[in-house]
């Protein structure tokens, strides 16, 4: 592997780690709020959270 | 240039960095941003060390330039490393069963996009991305049965559920960890001084889960 290669799967991993810091306090910052309001997710809510991991865990598993 | 001691040079100057930015910093501000200077600062450092290690000509790997797979293995470990690094965060903040779920579909929903950014890579040995899949697969149906309680109100059988669905995560990740492919790694990489590079973040996902 050289520099090049190497600097550049440098940014790669920066940038995933970067994508995954943002949406680790998006998900931190729902649940604070739902805290905050004192109340607990809608139905709707809940209903949208699961529907977004079963996309992707259908994704993960036909790959 | 500086044959082996960058990696040493990066360390200490990130070192005395954080040094600097904790005496520098008003307390108020540090306290405040606490979790984030420590997965900010904690991920760059753990990335620059990586990245340091692949261009090293040191004696990191015995004299020896690893072939692409091992750095494929590492490239790849260290992705998961990243994604679980910042996992686990969103499940610690609520208070009721139904805040709490929230937060761990958050959590999983953001592993699985890892796990699919890594699929996407194309870095992985079929034989590992199976395993992932199998990890997956187990912890979606523990999360969905947690669900399935807490909706319920059965705030006991939610917590069994809760807990189940961690450790099929973390099982699903000793099985990694076990796997041939990451044996033949580590005889790969630990032909050297000092700890393989991916053992840092091999060790960071279990003690996340375990909270």
């Amino acid at each position: 592997m050289d520099l090049t290669t190497a600097i550049l799967l440098g940014i790669r991993l920066a940038s995933a780690a970067a994508q995954g810091i943002a949406a680790a306090q998006e998900g931190v910052a729902f649940v604070e709020k739902l805290v905050a309001e004192g109340r607990d997710p809608t139905p709707e809510e809940i209903a949208d959270l699961r529907a977004r991991s079963k996309s992707l865990h259908e994704k993960i598993q036909s790959s | 240039m500086l044959k082996g001691y960058r990696t040493l040079i990066f360390n200490v100057v990130a070192l005395v960095a954080a040094a600097c930015g904790y005496t520098a910093l008003p307390e108020e501000t540090i306290a405040q941003y606490t979790d984030a200077i420590i997965l900010v600062g904690g991920g760059m450092i753990t990335v620059g060390n990586i990245v340091l290690r692949m261009i090293t000509t040191g004696p990191v790997f015995a004299g020896k330039k690893p072939d692409s797979t091992t750095l494929h293995g590492i490239a790849a470990l260290a992705l998961i490393g990243i994604g679980l690094m910042t996992a686990g965060c969103a499940s610690r903040f609520g208070e009721t069963d139904l805040q709490k779920m929230a937060g761990i579909e958050k959590d999983f929903t953001l592993l699985q996009e890892q796990i699919l950014t890594l699929f996407d890579s194309g870095v992985l040995p079929d034989e590992a991305k199976s395993y992932v899949k199998k990890l997956e697969a187990a912890a979606y149906q523990a999360k969905e049965k947690a669900w399935e309680a807490a909706l319920a109100g059965d705030s006991m059988k939610t917590a069994a559920a809760i807990s189940l669905a961690k450790s099929a995560v973390a099982e699903g990740l000793s099985y990694i960890k076990q796997s041939n492919w990451l044996q033949s790694l580590k005889s790969k990489a630990t032909a050297s001084t000092g700890p393989p590079p991916f053992a840092l973040v091999a060790r960071v996902p279990l003690t996340v889960l375990e909270d």
